[in-house]
């Protein structure tokens, strides 16, 4: 089958394609499979994670319908927007 | 004088306007939009609690807990947070949606790949494969529609949405999550990848399809732009985020054009958007509106996400050494931080957990954000007329005639605006009328989640590093978001300060109490 575009022939002295694309995986492996592992265990990341789950914050969250926490936020502005009214 | 445009852009590109309007993406994009978020309000209306009585009076019931412990002076935050919660879950149960199992992304996990895929209800792999038969039954349909060949997508799609999967796994390790390095970045970096190094392969072809997925999501995001939650906070809450962010969008564009002349004028507006607005989900909502090139979209969504993640960081810091106090830093990260989810983990930073102030300080961030990320209809209608009426001419450089402009409108954006009105509302007829839309959007948001990622790994899989990187050719991009959040910051500080101290101060008290 032929491949689309971008620079996929090989160059002397650079790897070929396939070797270029098994380093990339290799990396990502390593990366997330001990790198960030144990980034996670460091007291500063851990107290982080912790915090926004026990607050139910997602801070990948695109849009405010994604975050766990608005059903909660709602119910509080629901509240103060009655007491403005009294 | 105004900068030249290049000829891409000032000149329209007629293929494809002259075929039937009926066939086009964008149209498609609205019936296979509209054709999910009908199917979705059926089954949930279908699927109504025959007596929602004993519900209702728990509620009311807890409204009179609440009532009673917010005279209580030894009341305690956890103690309301905790009937609060009981009262949102009450509140979700007034309204089941049966088909919300068939739907799922991936769970996150922090050692393990595989506690991705495992949940409590054991609904995550059902979730995946309903996910991938629902976008390709859409699709298929939606090919055919348009007059594409199908045959060879079934396949293709397989491939694109294993890269998708494989992004979202990448973007739900902790770390990476909890540090905003969203999805569409992976799965940006997961196309390139493959692109980069052995090629796309030629029968992935026929599921590249991201102007599609990206349309198809919009329509979908429509029935989460609710309207009516504009006045979430009253009068502070607008003029903060509908007076301090278009100012702040079209002062930014105005820069880019005439100070920095940046040469391609949707590449501006795509960064404008994303750093007024509301970060990745504005830049793909202008960049679809503004016909912006797939490479535009990539730079404007890495540069959101880059300074996300630092500001996310540092404007806690900023808040507490200046004082602030709870309303004022959550107003100024709300208006100011682009991706919600940061928004809210940085309004999390400003007061130790528990206590009323980290409380208010979540609630008012996370309101502004709301705010803004309702602006998003109105912005991307905005630049899509803008842009038919003012930036594409016909060769002769004459303006297009009425005819004209409504021929080259992105007509999904009126589908968008459709399922927005029409689950506006909804949301607006009482206690179950909420609970039907927020049933029905929990399924949307996870389709939309699909289609986007799919939409980026599609990026990815037409990229060359050599394109990207002549987008940063003199480094005018990264000046426009650096003067643009400056100037975004002083403003939004100044209005923050002025409605909350100035000119409705009893509002800010308010919010401190429970």
């Amino acid at each position: 089958m032929p491949a689309y575009n971008c620079s996929t022939h090989s160059e002397p002295g650079r790897l070929a394609p396939g070797a270029r694309l098994l380093a990339c995986v290799a990396v990502m492996a390593a990366t997330w499979l001990w790198a960030l592992p144990q980034l996670a265990e460091t007291p500063s990341v851990r107290q982080m994670i912790d915090r926004n789950e026990e607050l139910g914050i997602d801070p990948s969250a695109k849009f405010y319908s994604e975050l766990p926490l608005m059903p909660r936020v709602m119910e509080r502005l629901g509240r103060h927007s009655e007491r403005s009214e009294e | 004088m105004e900068p030249q445009a290049s000829p891409s852009e000032t000149e329209v590109e007629y293929e494809g306007l002259n075929a039937s309007p009926w066939r086009s993406e964008d149209v498609w994009a609205i019936w296979l939009g509209w054709a999910v978020l009908l199917l979705l309000l059926a089954a949930t209306i279908l699927s109504h609690p025959q007596d929602n009585a004993p519900r209702l009076a728990a509620i009311e019931q807890l409204d009179g807990q609440i009532d009673l412990l917010r005279q209580n002076p030894s009341a305690t935050p956890k103690q309301f947070e905790e009937l609060i919660k009981r009262k949102a879950e009450v509140t979700a149960s007034l309204a089941v949606n049966p088909l919300k199992r068939f739907l799922s992304d991936v769970r996150d996990w922090e050692s393990n790949p595989l506690d991705a895929f495992r949940s409590k209800d054991g609904y995550v792999l059902v979730g995946i494969m309903g996910a991938f038969v629902t976008v390709l039954a859409l699709f298929s349909a939606g090919l055919a529609g348009t007059g594409e060949r199908v045959r060879g997508f079934p396949r293709a799609f397989l491939g694109v949405f294993l890269l998708a999967l494989f992004a979202l796994l990448l973007a739900e390790q902790k770390v990476v999550k909890h540090y905003n390095l969203e999805y569409a970045l992976w799965a940006l970096i997961v196309g390139l990848m493959i692109s980069n190094t052995v090629g796309t392969p030629a029968w992935l072809r026929p599921a590249v399809r991201t102007e599609f997925y990206i349309k198809t999501g919009l329509v979908l995001l429509g029935a989460e732009v609710l309207i009516n939650r504009l006045l979430a906070l009253g009068i502070p809450g607008v003029f903060i985020s509908w007076v301090v962010t278009p100012t702040v969008l079209i002062l930014t564009y105005l820069f880019g054009q005439y100070v920095l002349r940046i040469p391609s004028r949707s590449l501006n507006m795509v960064i404008s958007a994303d750093m007024s607005v509301c970060g990745v989900s504005a830049a793909i909502a202008t960049a679809a509106a503004c016909k912006a090139k797939k490479e535009e979209l990539s730079l404007a969504v890495g540069l959101s996400l880059a300074f996300t993640a630092v500001m996310m960081v540092v404007m806690p810091g900023v808040i507490k050494a200046l004082d602030l106090g709870p309303v004022l830093g959550g107003a100024w990260i709300g208006g100011t931080i682009d991706s919600t989810g940061a928004v809210a983990a940085a309004g999390g930073m400003l007061y130790e957990q528990g206590t009323r102030e980290a409380e208010t300080a979540v609630t008012v961030a996370v309101t502004i954000k709301m705010i803004q990320n309702i602006l998003i209809g109105a912005v991307a209608f905005a630049v899509a007329v803008y842009w038919v009426t003012r930036v594409e001419r016909s060769a002769s450089g004459e303006r297009p005639s009425l005819m004209e402009v409504w021929r080259r409108f992105p007509k999904f954006v009126l589908g968008f605006l459709a399922a927005s009105l029409l689950f506006s509302y909804i949301e607006s007829q009482g206690l179950e009328g909420r609970s039907t839309v927020s049933a029905v959007t929990a399924s949307t948001k996870l389709l939309r989640t699909w289609l986007f990622c799919l939409a980026f790994v599609s990026i990815g899989l037409e990229t060359n590093f050599r394109e990207l990187s002549r987008f940063l050719v003199g480094g005018k991009p990264l000046v426009l978001y650096v003067c643009g959040q400056a100037l975004n910051l002083a403003l939004s500080l100044t209005m923050v300060w002025l409605m909350f101290t100035k000119v409705f101060p009893d509002a800010g008290l308010q919010l401190l109490n429970p």
